[in-house]
């Protein structure tokens, strides 16, 4: 029997027999949209994820961040009142620099400078709040990328990138609770409660606030900012007292307030012009990016731009001072400002104790460098700090007294105001945090150990884990769904073409009998069993491919929850997944499935078809 | 004159569970060519078996079978296939058309399972439809056909191609009495064109029809007659 006609007999079965085909037709049309459907979107989740995930990880993956902060955790705003404690003498400086990048496979490495910049202050972000922002760095735009996935680079005349720190966004206040003296007293603090109790203790007395700003992070990044730099604030609206046990907090009344306004204005105008010294600098930047983990509080913006700001800082100082002259007895008494010794900028910046709501600058601003070591019961001379103002000491060698030195500066002998702007470029850099890149990859571990070799703390996350067991995952999803479409496809092929079989006994007796050989009858069958696996295989892969696209935006929707609730934990910076990107068919498996169905239904349905060859013709004659 | 079916000694057992059936037992049959024999016997007289064995779609116990002066028992089954689709014609009591074919389709359907060209097959089948009155019935499937079309359309797709005998098993067993005239005739008319008929029947008012006549029963010859 010629094979096309074969094929003819079996449409036209098909054709009068639609319901009975369909049972071959409709388990296969499913198998094949499951297989195109699953085998389609566990590709595109795995694509999306090596972007994701991997892409990210690759990127981070070659930076190491370094922090000689040993406070592990905690909230950030004690970040600097615990280092003040402990001395913070572990900066990295310049020297830790040249060390490190001496390593093999270190590509870069930068220390990640502060701004020496007491005011830093946002407009409204989100609550209707203007914002502190302590910790202001320059970093690398190549070693942005551990934090931020977009462009950092800095561009004069454009908005300046940022990454915000979540540590930072909050707001402080005042809150007296109808008294008008608050007393801290230090003795209360017991060593057997441990620190942190005990400075949650005074910070629950005192009547400055912190709370944090509720923001939606989507919306935050990708705005525009407006941040003022220096100037100066409202005069404070209180007075503190040094009480020998602890300090006692008093508020002004608006007379004494305005009096203290035109003290200042008098003090600070009689070497400056006050206007001009008091007026911030702003700029406009674009939210990049925003770190919420527990081990980084440290905002960034562009080392480029980091240098220009300070620059343009104390440039407003040296421009703002008029012509009379300044003695070196009020240089880092009466008026105070950031320190240079020739090698080292001390002062301003991260330098205030932010962890009990800026009341380090208070004490600055008004107990002055010397307050600690006078007479308590001398009358306390106002000191008023200059945006801007370097003062120039001598250099002191051995001067390692880093307490001192962090919050009052240099101790050498003042020479005066320093007149070069780019001081900050000029002196020696140290930091807390140090970024190193690494050449590739593969070299991380070789360079981690290296690292603690060299005595830097430094412990690797694994955060690639992630990554690998999703990826595993899905592998298994790809690899059970294969198994379960070869399992199933033959085992429809086998049932169906049986019953087809028994149905047809009389059929096929009278085939043999009017001459079909036995293999006619088994091309029959097989020809039966790879068209009606053909259509299904046709439809389902209309249906699967269509499916595909169906739900290309749910999945896409489901996968971006995922990552916020897996990966994005792990991982400061998640680069985001396109649409297409679940839309795409997986042709490789496509083909797999194609030949696995070809050769399943081909190889299968031998079994029945061989059944059928043996019926013999007397089932033709039997009268039933 | 050779004969067309010529059986000698045909024993057909069955086995069933620890019992055995003899279905047939020692028959002999002879056959001339062009001539015509009626099988008459009740149910369960073993005419059945003895159709079966003589059109090769059995094999005998014991005994052997010559058609056309060939026996069946040196063919494969390729060849005993072979055999069947160009020596014999087949006509089923239940007429055992196929339903998703037409009336064309299925007596062309011989020539077509013998490699022939559908077209030519189609051509032939077309006219062997117009010679059992059938030209107005071409493209009809069987269920819009009724009992007598549909066996007439058995007998054109027993002619398909050009056999040397007929065997019809109860061909008009399931259809009413005009009808079965009509296939009668159509019968005779094959038999007188020179194509021998074995008829399989219970109705001994056939045996006038036919040269010859073999009684069956219990799977024996009772009686053997000529005309």
């Amino acid at each position: 029997m010629k094979f096309s006609y074969i094929n003819k007999i079996n449409l036209k079965k098909l054709k009068l027999y639609r319901g009975k085909s369909l049972f071959l037709i409709i388990p296969i049309t499913l198998l094949m949209t499951l297989g195109v459907l699953i085998s389609s979107q566990s590709a595109n989740i795995m694509t999306a994820s090596e972007d994701v995930i991997l892409g990210t990880a690759k990127e981070q993956s070659r930076l190491i961040e370094l922090s000689s902060v040993q406070t592990a955790g905690g909230p950030g705003q004690n970040e600097d009142f615990v280092r003040m404690i402990r001395g913070g003498s572990s900066d990295y400086k310049t020297g830790d620099l040249e060390t490190v990048k001496t390593i093999d496979n270190v590509e870069a490495a930068s220390l990640n400078v502060a701004v020496p910049i007491d005011r830093v202050i946002t407009e409204d972000i989100y609550t209707g709040n203007a914002i502190t922002l302590n910790s202001i760095k320059g970093i690398n735009e190549d070693l942005a990328a551990l934090y931020t996935e977009e462009d950092f680079h800095y561009i004069t005349g454009e908005s300046i990138p940022i990454i915000l720190n979540a540590n930072s966004l909050t707001y402080q206040y005042e809150d007296w609770a109808g008294r008008d003296e608050v007393a801290i007293d230090f003795t209360q603090a017991r060593p057997s409660r441990g620190m942190e109790e005990n400075i949650e203790n005074i910070q629950n007395n005192l009547p400055f606030k912190t709370e944090a700003v509720t923001y939606e992070k989507d919306e935050l990044v990708g705005s525009e900012i407006m941040i003022e730099f220096g100037g100066l604030g409202d005069v404070q609206s209180f007075e503190q007292e040094f009480t020998g046990s602890g300090i006692l907090f008093r508020k002004l009344t608006d007379e004494q307030i305005q009096t203290a306004e035109q003290e200042r204005a008098d003090a600070i105008g009689k070497y400056w012009d006050y206007q001009e010294i008091k007026t911030p600098l702003a700029y406009t930047f674009k939210v990049v990016g925003i770190l919420e983990n527990d081990t980084n509080f440290s905002t960034y913006i562009p080392d480029q731009f980091a240098s220009l700001l300070v620059k343009n800082y104390i440039q407003n100082q040296i421009d703002s001072r008029n012509d009379v002259e300044i003695s070196t007895d009020e240089l880092n008494s009466t008026y105070t400002g950031l320190t240079y010794d020739g090698l080292e900028l001390n002062g301003g910046g991260n330098a205030t104790i932010g962890g009990i709501g800026g009341v380090g600058s208070m004490m600055r601003s008004v107990g002055g460098p010397n307050a600690l070591n006078q007479d308590t019961q001398q009358e306390i001379q106002a000191s008023y700090s200059i945006p801007g103002l370097v003062i120039e000491t001598e250099r002191e060698e051995g001067d390692t007294d880093a307490f001192r030195s962090r919050i009052f500066g240099g101790s050498g002998t003042v020479i005066g105001i320093y007149p070069n702007a780019s001081v900050f470029d000029e002196a020696v850099k140290s930091s807390d945090t140090m970024l190193i890149k690494i050449s590739n990859t593969e070299s991380r571990n070789q360079v981690v150990k290296d690292l603690n070799d060299l005595g830097f703390a430094y412990q690797d996350l694994n955060d690639l884990e992630v990554f690998s067991e999703l990826q595993s995952t899905l592998n298994n999803v790809t690899s059970i769904l294969t198994i379960s479409f070869i399992i199933l496809s033959a085992i429809i092929i086998i049932l169906t073409m049986g019953k087809f079989v028994s149905d047809s006994k009389k059929e096929i007796g009278v085939f043999r009998a009017i001459g079909a050989t036995k293999r006619d009858i088994k091309q029959l069958f097989m020809s039966q069993a790879i068209m009606y696996t053909l259509i299904g295989y046709l439809l389902g892969s209309i249906l699967g491919v269509s499916f595909v696209l169906l739900i290309s935006k749910p999945v896409q929707l489901w996968f971006d929850s995922f990552i916020k609730n897996t990966v994005e934990e792990t991982f400061a910076v998640v680069q985001h997944t396109s649409a297409g990107t679940f839309a795409g068919i997986d042709w490789q498996m496509f083909g797999v499935y194609t030949v696995l169905l070809i050769v399943i239904a081909v190889i299968v349905s031998i079994i029945p078809a061989t059944r059928a060859s043996k019926i013999s013709p007397v089932q033709a004659i039997s009268n039933e | 004159m050779s004969n067309i079916i010529e059986a000698k000694g045909l024993t057909r057992k069955y086995r069933d569970g620890d019992s055995t059936t003899t279905a047939l037992d020692n028959v002999s049959i002879e056959l001339p060519e062009k001539e015509s024999i009626a099988i008459i016997g009740t149910s369960g007289s073993g005419k059945t078996t003895l159709l079966q064995l003589l059109g090769g779609l059995d094999y005998p116990t014991s005994g052997e079978v010559f058609v056309d002066g060939k026996s069946l028992k040196d063919f494969n089954d390729n060849e005993l296939s072979h055999f069947r689709n160009k020596t014999i014609g087949f006509v089923f009591q239940f007429f055992h058309l196929q339903d998703y074919l037409t009336a064309k389709e299925n007596v062309a359907l011989p020539l077509i399972v013998s490699g022939k060209d559908s077209n030519a097959a189609y051509l032939r089948a077309e006219k062997l439809l117009e010679q059992v009155g059938l030209s107005n019935r071409i493209n009809h499937t069987p269920k819009k056909m009724s009992g007598g079309e549909m066996q007439r359309v058995a007998i054109a797709r027993a002619l398909a191609n050009k056999p040397k005998i007929i065997m019809a098993d109860e061909p008009t067993g399931n259809l009413d009495k005009e009808n079965a005239k009509n296939v009668l005739d159509v019968l005779d008319k094959i038999s007188e064109s020179g194509v021998s008929v074995l008829m399989i029947t219970h109705d001994e008012q056939m045996s006038h029809r036919y040269q010859h006549v073999l009684h069956l029963d219990k799977g024996s010859v009772i009686q053997k007659g000529n005309k």
